[in-house]
């Protein structure tokens, strides 16, 4: 046994921890249950004095727990963990206290500067989230809130991120007591792809990856390490597809125990809704799975477990409507295998985790109750990992894939050249696949930098609208994009998706996602299948490891900005480089995003993408008074500029510097009017809920003053109100209905933010 | 000295003229058609934000946040010594609340069971629903008044809840009713930093009758 202690140290708390023999942390670092206090930085002889406090502490506990054993201070291995915002030199004084005092080894971890990096720094309202790995190569989280207590029931962590309160994210490799002789585990790797994983994950675990409840208490997630386990891999591969559930559940009679328990967990917001997390294999509405209740479900599976003992409902508890649904509450007392229900368009879509293979087979109950295995993809966790971790090798064999990442990033860069007016803000997002480790990623960057003369951004695939979007303090990430096209390959199908930023991670009221397979022949968009379909059979031709896209959170949500706008908003696009494109598939890709620029609201039909076209998109007047108006306003305003260049004597009337700066002033107003026009849609956009509004609200509340008016125009321009901003705003942002409306005379300080300005709802 | 006809005439004028008073000229002031048209049109949106805020109060879907500030931009859309009456279909008794204390007693009345409430208007606002009045200090109000369906439902626990169609949504309400309303809308000048400005305020909510769905 090779005692790990670790130390968890920073300016403003510090702790040493350890796992008791019952998996439980025991912290060391406290006194009659007061934590000691003292200053890191400031009185290193103090840190002695404690180090030295703990390790004995710790020695002794060894020592009275195993008798057979006797530790000393060089059995010891510290892991130490420096919280950010100690300095390098203090955290090289303190292991060299360590080392000094005869620890065996001090094993270096540089993780929390990695962490880091998602985490605004000075952001005092911070949780801490652990990760401590146990035995049988599982992680359990916990989560330390900021007055640093943990919390070990599971059920009460609210893992629900907040865009006001950033996570911080700690890792804390715990004792690893494991017997087995195959060196399977390799410390550096497993610690490479945990560091990956959070950096994929910030602020939430949980719900990204299918997890096991062990007992109530913790979550846990299974992953593998590098070396494949080869029992494991036998199990899966031998493992084929039963025709319905009730098969696979006899076939696995003989290996379950009498006593084995089922626990069914239902987790979506309510069986009846739309829940977040829609599949991309969804082909039901939402209505059409209203009738099945938690009755049904119950009814529908009872058969199935004849013989068995009858399963375990378990509701969700304190159910908040909200995008995310933590887990359900666990009964006391173990289960086997565990059945995760959730609700989605396509129905309930299950996945039964066993524990003899710890495999999840998803399955589906239909509307008619029918229940069906959805094709056995690498959905479970632990294939993809496995996937992940092998690919490390492989990482060199990477380079064929340079030129066709040549040809889509020029690809990219011709649609931005043909479409400067809607596509200004092109970055290209490098969507990879959570398999991909952190090297692929960043080679791929490196490619791509390279190619494109502007490092990408890596953004995992699943990472996208769950996670990093939320963050919405975060500037590094998607501030500046409106919508984003994703590209996904999944269960033999392609899925396009146009998602908006801001409602991606709400309650998207409509989908704008390609279904496709090539049994869709009917469809008006034949096309574009056809395009598709080439792009998917070039796919596999080419490469057997061509699942770029698991999981089904990458829901392809689209909520258009509203048609009633009079002020079309400038789209701005990201496009997706996905890897292993070929020439087919860029075709098909182009085309594609071509439909997609066509289909947007408001755009005009557009010849495919070669053709150039980048006329600006009017300004769309609704009222025909207006227009009138307008026209005559700007007549006046020319007759006006006539009659003050003829004044200055000044034959270059059109050049006139006085000429060319009212322009600018006029280009200025419009500009101006479109981002409060653009704001104002955001934030009257009724598909999304007030609480986001709200949110928007407060990230663009610098583009007015605090005491900025509105004033309110009727139609006929009568004046009906002066409000203040702060109120107007709040009014918009609980509207239930759309409104059409229009901006005008906005005025501003020096500063450059907006005093006041006119509306006219209609 | 005597005067001459005309100048007995300009004389006689101007002791009139100087005994009217001087903001008749005020007095006279009223909407142009266009005007309270607009008008009309705001008090409309007035309305749907009204009910929609109610909704949303009550519903208590949103978070404390939102539905506190709902509370307090309805209160703006009244004046200051409004009242909103309700009355219980079982007992009849009739209880009339300033907005603040109505809106804030849903949304509490919404935490211990979330309410739906609907409305209907039943007869879109016109601008011909305006009465013009003169007030005895020589100023003008219009004012209309606009009826309402209100459907109440305090939902049961959600274990309690059945899957229903439009008709018969009821089976999932511990209590139910459908109140007519009368809402009354008031047009007026006021001042403003812009100078004197036509401004549409919501008067009163009343209680015409209550009943079943």
């Amino acid at each position: 046994m090779e005692p790990i202690l670790v130390l968890i140290l920073s300016k403003n708390y510090q702790s040493c921890i350890y796992k008791d023999k019952n998996g439980d942390i025991v912290d060391i670092a406290t006194e009659n249950g007061k934590a000691f206090d003292f200053n890191v930085g400031d009185d290193k002889s103090d840190f002695k004095r404690l180090f030295k406090l703990w390790v004995s502490r710790f020695i002794d506990i060894l020592n009275s727990s195993n008798e057979t054993l006797k530790f000393t201070i060089s059995d010891l291995h510290i892991k130490h963990l420096f919280d950010f915002n100690i300095t390098e030199n203090e955290q090289q004084n303190i292991i060299s206290s360590i080392k000094a005092e005869g620890v065996k080894e001090v094993i270096s971890n540089d993780l929390s500067q990695t962490i880091v990096k998602n985490i605004p720094l000075n952001s005092s309202d911070s949780g801490t989230l652990l990760l401590i790995r146990s035995i049988q190569n599982q992680c359990r989280i916990y989560l330390k809130n900021f007055d640093n207590k943990v919390i070990t029931n599971g059920t009460s962590i609210n893992f629900i991120p907040d865009p006001t309160i950033d996570i911080k994210v700690k890792l804390i490799f715990e004792s690893i007591q494991r017997n087995d002789t195959t060196k399977a585990f390799e410390f550096d790797k497993e610690e490479i792809y945990i560091k990956e994983y959070l950096l994929n994950n910030p602020g939430d675990f949980v719900l990204e990856t299918k997890i096991t409840l062990s007992d109530g208490k913790d979550y846990e997630f299974s992953y593998y390490p590098r070396e494949k386990n080869e029992k494991i891999a036998q199990q899966q591969e031998e493992f084929t597809l039963p025709n319905d559930i009730s098969t696979f559940l006899r076939s696995n009679e003989s290996n379950k125990q009498p006593d084995q328990k089922y626990a069914f967990y239902i987790y979506g917001e309510e069986l009846n809704k739309d829940f977040y997390t829609q599949p991309l294999n969804s082909e039901f509405s939402s209505a059409e799975i209203k009738f099945l209740n938690e009755n049904d479900i119950y009814s529908a599976l009872k058969p199935l477990f004849a013989k068995k003992n009858i399963p375990i409902i378990v509701k969700p508890v304190n159910r908040k409507i909200n995008f995310y649904t933590p887990f359900v509450t666990v009964p006391k007392g173990k289960v086997d295998d565990f059945l995760f229900i959730q609700c989605n368009t396509k129905g309930l879509e299950f996945w039964i985790l066993t524990s003899s293979s710890n495999t999840f087979i998803p399955f589906q109950i239909d509307e008619n109750i029918n229940t069906n295995f959805l094709p056995y993809t690498n959905f479970e966790p632990n294939s993809q990992m496995e996937l992940g971790l092998n690919k490390l090798d492989q990482i060199n064999n990477f380079e064929i894939n340079e030129i066709k990442f040549d040809t889509a990033c020029k690809r990219i860069t011709k649609i931005i050249e043909e479409y400067p007016d809607e596509l200004n803000y092109v970055k290209c997002y490098l969507f990879i696949p959570t398999y991909f480790t952190y090297e692929i990623a960043r080679h791929i960057e490196q490619q791509l930098s390279f190619l494109i003369g502007n490092a990408p951004e890596i953004v995992p695939f699943h990472s996208i609208f769950n996670k990093y979007l939320i963050q919405e303090n975060n500037p590094t990430y998607l501030d500046h994009i409106n919508h984003f096209v994703l590209l996904e390959h999944f269960n033999d199908k392609i899925y396009l998706s146009i998602a908006e930023k801001v409602s991606a991670y709400a309650k998207a009221s409509s989908q704008f996602a390609f279904k496709l397979n090539s049994n869709i022949a009917e469809s008006k968009e034949n096309e574009l299948l056809r395009h598709i379909d080439y792009f998917l059979k070039s796919l596999y031709l080419e490469s057997k490891q061509c699942t770029f896209f698991i999981g089904n959170e990458l829901a392809g949500h689209a909520t258009f900005v509203s048609n009633f706008a009079r002020i079309q908003p400038t789209i701005k696009l990201h496009l997706l480089a996905v890897t292993q494109i070929n020439k087919i598939g860029e075709m098909a890709r182009d085309y594609v995003i071509t439909e997609l620029l066509n289909s947007l609201p408001g755009s005009r039909k557009r010849e495919p993408i070669t053709a150039p076209d980048n006329i600006p998109e009017p300004i769309v007047t609704k009222n025909q008074d207006y227009k009138k108006i307008g026209l005559a306003a700007i007549a006046v305003f020319i007759i006006l500029l006539l009659i003050f260049n003829f004044r200055d004597h000044n034959p270059g009337t059109t050049d006139s510097p006085k000429a060319v700066d009212t322009k600018e002033k006029v280009q200025e107003q419009e500009t101006e009017q479109e981002a409060v026009v653009n704001f104002i849609i955001k934030i009257s956009d009724v598909n999304k809920s007030s609480d986001l509004r709200a949110a928007e609200i407060r990230l663009n509340k610098d583009l007015f003053t605090e005491n900025a008016t509105v004033y309110k125009l009727g139609k006929n321009g009568t004046p009906i109100g002066i409000v203040s901003i702060e109120d107007y705003l709040s009014e918009v942002s609980l509207l239930t209905r759309q409104m059409a409306f229009e901006v005008k005379d906005i005025v501003k300080n020096s500063d450059g933010k907006i005093i006041e300005f006119s509306i006219i709802e209609y | 000295m005597k005067m001459d006809i005309k100048s007995r005439l300009f004389f006689l004028l101007f002791i009139l003229a100087s005994t009217l008073p001087i903001n008749d000229v005020n007095a006279q002031e009223r909407l142009s058609v266009n005007q309270l048209k607009d008008l009309t049109d705001n008090a409309s949106k007035m309305l749907n934000t009204l009910t929609d805020y109610i909704s949303i109060i009550a519903a208590a879907e949103e978070s404390y946040d939102t539905r506190q500030k709902g509370i307090e931009l309805c209160i703006k859309l009244f004046t200051q010594n409004a009242l909103i009456e309700e009355q219980n279909k079982a007992t009849k008794t009739k209880k009339s609340y300033p907005p603040g204390t109505y809106l804030n007693l849903l949304k509490i009345r919404s935490e211990k069971a979330p309410i739906i409430i609907d409305f209907q208007i039943t007869d879109p606002l016109d601008y011909s629903d305006f009465e013009k009045i003169d007030l005895p200090d020589n100023t003008v109000l219009y004012r209309a008044n606009i009826k309402i369906k209100q459907y109440y439902c305090v939902l049961k626990p959600v274990n309690e809840r059945v899957e229903v169609g439009a008709n018969n949504r009821s089976l999932n309400c511990q209590y139910n009713d459908v109140t007519e309303k009368m809402i009354t809308v008031e047009i007026k000048k006021q001042k403003s930093s812009k100078g004197d400005l036509w401004i549409v305020l919501l008067t009163g909510v009343n209680v015409v009758r209550v009943g079943n769905l």
